[in-house]
C-alpha cells in the first residue's frame, strides 16, 4: 500500500513547536522514519504534498488555519493521506472538529514513545486510534437515545461498540480489550473503526455541535 | 461630481471611510455659527413679513425652506458623517428625510391650491399652512438627523467603553491567573531542579489547573473553586479533586476520563471514596507511574474503573480481599453498604483492577 519495501513507516510531523518536534522524532526515530517537519498548515500543505507521507502527524493548534485547514486543503488533492491528531487540549470541540475533519486518530501530547508508534502504525494500516479521552468524548456524544428522523445506523453504537470504547477508555490497549472480550484483536479494529465513520459521518447534535464550535461542521 | 461621491457614501455600508473628503467636511464651531446666524436670519424674516406686505407665497416658502435647510441641514449633516458605513443608519436617516420631504411638499401643494382661492383670508391662511407644513418638516427633520442620531452615538460610545473595560478586567484575570499558577511554578521548578519527583509533581500540578481553567469552562471552574473550598458538588469534581490528590502525594499520573456526571449524594460518596482508595493503593503499591480511571454515569448507574499495569498481587494468596491494602473495607465494604459492588481483578505482574458499580438518582 505504502510502495515501501521494508514496511519502515515514513512520518512527517506538524507542530509548531520545534522543541516538540525534534522531541517527537527522538522518541519515535528508530521505529518509523521521519521524512520531514512543518512548522505551519502551508509548510505542511507542500511539504505533505512534496514528500507523500504515510502518516501525518497533525498538531491541532497550528497557525494559517489550525490542523483544519491542513486536513482541508491536502485531503482535496491527496484523498488517502492518514493523519494522527496530537494536541494538549482537553476540549471535546478540538478533538471531535479534527476526527470530523478527516483525522483517523487522536492521542495527547503526553503519550509515551512506544504507544505513540503503535498509533501510527495503527493509522498507517487504515485503522483508527482512539485515545482513552477521544474513547470519552465518543460515549458522551452518542448517549441516550438519538433523535428521531436521523439515520440510526450512523448515530447510534452497538453495545459492542459501546464495550470496547469503555474499555479503551479505562486505559486497555486494543489487544487487551481483545483478550477482556474474548474476540480477536482484528475485531476491535472492526470496531473502533466503525466508530470512527459513525464520529465522522453521524449527524447526532453533539457531535455537529462540537465540531461547529471549532468551525468543523 | 465630490457632492455626489459623498451623498452616495454615506449611505452606502463601507466600515471605512473615503479619503480625500477633508475639504467637504463641516467643523462643529461652524455649525454653530451658520446655526446662530440663521436664528438671526429666521428673526428678520419673521418681522419683515409682519411689518411690510408679504411677498408672494413662492417667495415665502423658499425662503422658509432655505432658513429651515440652513437650520438643520449642518447638523444633520454632521451626524450622517459620523454614521457613514452604516447600513441601518443610513436607511433610517434616507427615511425621515423623505418623510420631511414629503410632510413638507404635501404641506406647500395644499398652500398653493387654498391660494387660489379669492379672499386675501385665502391667502394668509395658505401661508400659514405652508409655513406650519416646512416648520414641522424641519422640526421632523431636527429630531430625525440629528438629535437621534446624536444620542445613538453617545449611547454607542457609552457601551463601547464598557466593553473595552470588560475586555480589559478579562485580559489582568488571565494574567493573574497565569502568574498564579504558571509563572510560580517555573520559578518554583527552577529552584527545585535536582529533584526530579518534585519537578513533575510542580508540572502536573500547574498543568492540572491550567486545563481545568482553559478547558473546564465557567462548569469546571465553577467546580475547580468549589473544590479549592473544600465542598465538591458533583462525582466528577471528586473523582478530579481525588486524582489531584494521589498525583501530589504519590507523583503517579492519573488520567482521568469521564462521561456524564451525578449529584453528590450518599451514594456517589461512597463510589469516590472508593474510587480514591483503589486509586491511592495503585499509586502505592503497583509500581507505576500511570494510573488510568474511567468513569461513566449513565442510564442510573455509575461504573468506576481503576486500572494499572503494575506488579498486582495474588488474589487467591490474599484469601480473595487484599491483604492489608484496605480493600476489604474501604473499597468492597463501602460499595456494599450502599447497595454497590467492587469487582477486582488481578494477577502477579498483571496490574489491578477495581471496578465499582453503584446505581444513582438520575440527573
Amino acid at each position: 500500500m505504502t510502495g515501501q519495501p521494508h514496511g519502515r513507516v515514513r512520518v512527517l510531523v506538524v507542530d509548531d513547536h520545534s522543541l516538540f518536534r525534534s522531541g517527537v522524532r527522538v522518541e519515535i526515530e528508530p521505529a518509523v522514519e521521519v521524512v520531514g517537519e512543518a512548522g505551519d498548515a502551508a509548510a505542511a500543505i507542500s511539504c505533505i504534498r512534496a514528500r507523500e507521507p504515510d502518516v501525518v502527524l497533525l498538531d491541532v493548534h497550528l497557525p494559517g488555519g489550525g490542523g483544519r485547514a491542513v486536513l482541508d486543503a491536502v485531503l482535496a488533492t491527496h484523498p488517502g493521506m492518514r493523519f494522527l491528531a496530537l494536541s494538549v487540549s482537553d476540549a471535546a470541540e478540538d478533538v471531535i472538529g479534527v476526527i470530523r475533519g478527516g483525522a483517523r486518530g487522536y492521542v495527547v501530547k503526553a503519550i509515551s514513545g512506544p504507544e505513540l508508534c503503535e498509533a501510527i502504525q495503527r493509522v498507517h494500516a487504515g485503522d483508527a486510534y482512539f485515545s482513552p479521552r477521544l474513547a470519552g468524548f465518543v460515549l458522551d456524544a452518542f448517549r441516550g437515545d438519538p433523535p428521531a428522523p436521523l439515520d440510526p445506523e450512523l448515530d447510534q453504537l452497538t453495545l459492542r461498540e459501546r464495550e470496547v470504547l469503555r474499555l479503551i477508555a479505562s486505559g486497555y490497549t486494543y489487544k487487551e480489550a481483545a483478550a477482556r472480550l474474548h474476540i480477536s484483536a482484528r475485531t476491535v479494529e472492526t470496531h473502533v473503526s466503525a466508530v470512527l465513520r459513525k464520529l465522522q459521518l453521524s449527524s447526532r447534535r453533539e457531535l455537529s455541535r462540537w465540531a461547529a464550535a471549532r468551525n468543523l461542521a | 461630481m465630490n457632492r455626489q461621491a459623498s451623498s452616495a457614501s454615506s449611505t452606502r455600508d463601507l466600515p471605512a471611510p473615503p479619503t480625500g473628503r477633508a475639504r467637504l467636511r463641516l467643523r462643529p464651531g461652524w455649525v454653530v455659527l451658520l446655526a446662530g446666524a440663521d436664528i438671526v436670519i429666521f428673526q428678520a424674516f419673521l418681522q419683515m413679513v409682519e411689518r411690510t406686505s408679504p411677498p408672494p407665497l413662492p417667495v415665502q416658502v423658499a425662503m422658509l425652506v432655505g432658513i429651515v435647510g440652513v437650520l438643520v441641514g449642518p447638523w444633520a449633516y454632521l451626524a450622517a458623517m459620523r454614521l457613514r458605513g452604516e447600513a441601518a443608519a443610513g436607511r433610517i436617516l434616507r427615511r425621515v428625510l423623505l418623510v420631511g420631504a414629503t410632510l413638507a411638499g404635501t404641506g406647500v401643494m395644499v398652500a398653493v391650491a387654498m391660494a387660489g382661492g379669492p379672499s386675501e383670508k385665502a391667502s394668509e391662511n395658505a401661508t400659514s399652512v405652508a409655513m406650519i407644513a416646512i416648520l414641522v418638516a424641519g422640526l421632523l427633520a431636527l429630531v430625525g438627523l440629528a438629535v437621534l442620531p446624536w444620542l445613538f452615538l453617545l449611547t454607542r460610545t457609552v457601551t463601547r467603553e464598557r466593553a473595552a473595560r470588560v475586555r480589559a478586567e478579562e485580559r489582568a484575570e488571565v494574567a493573574t491567573h497565569l502568574h498564579d499558577s504558571v509563572l510560580q511554578t517555573l520559578t518554583l521548578i527552577q529552584k527545585r531542579r535536582g529533584d526530579p519527583g518534585e519537578m513533575a509533581r510542580l508540572a502536573r500540578h500547574a498543568e492540572r489547573e491550567l486545563r481545568g481553567w482553559l478547558y473546564g469552562g465557567s462548569r469546571a471552574g465553577a467546580r475547580l473553586a468549589e473544590r479549592e473550598a473544600g465542598g465538591e458538588d458533583d462525582l466528577v469534581a471528586a473523582l478530579h479533586a481525588a486524582a489531584a490528590e494521589v498525583e501530589d502525594r504519590f507523583g503517579a499520573a492519573v488520567e482521568l476520563v469521564t462521561v456524564g456526571t451525578c449529584r453528590l449524594d450518599e451514594r456517589a460518596r461512597a463510589v469516590a471514596g472508593a474510587a480514591s482508595e483503589a486509586l491511592t493503593n495503585a499509586a502505592k503499591h503497583a509500581g507505576v507511574t500511570r494510573v488510568s480511571v474511567f468513569a461513566e454515569v449513565a442510564d442510573g448507574r455509575v461504573v468506576v474503573v481503576v486500572r494499572d499495569r503494575g506488579r498486582g498481587f495474588d488474589q487467591a494468596a490474599m484469601g480473595g480481599s487484599g491483604g492489608g491494602r484496605g480493600i476489604p473495607d474501604s473499597i468492597v465494604g463501602r460499595m456494599r453498604r450502599q447497595g454497590g459492588e467492587a469487582a477486582i481483578r488481578s494477577a502477579p505482574g498483571a496490574g489491578t483492577e477495581v471496578e465499582l458499580r453503584m446505581p444513582v438518582a438520575r440527573a
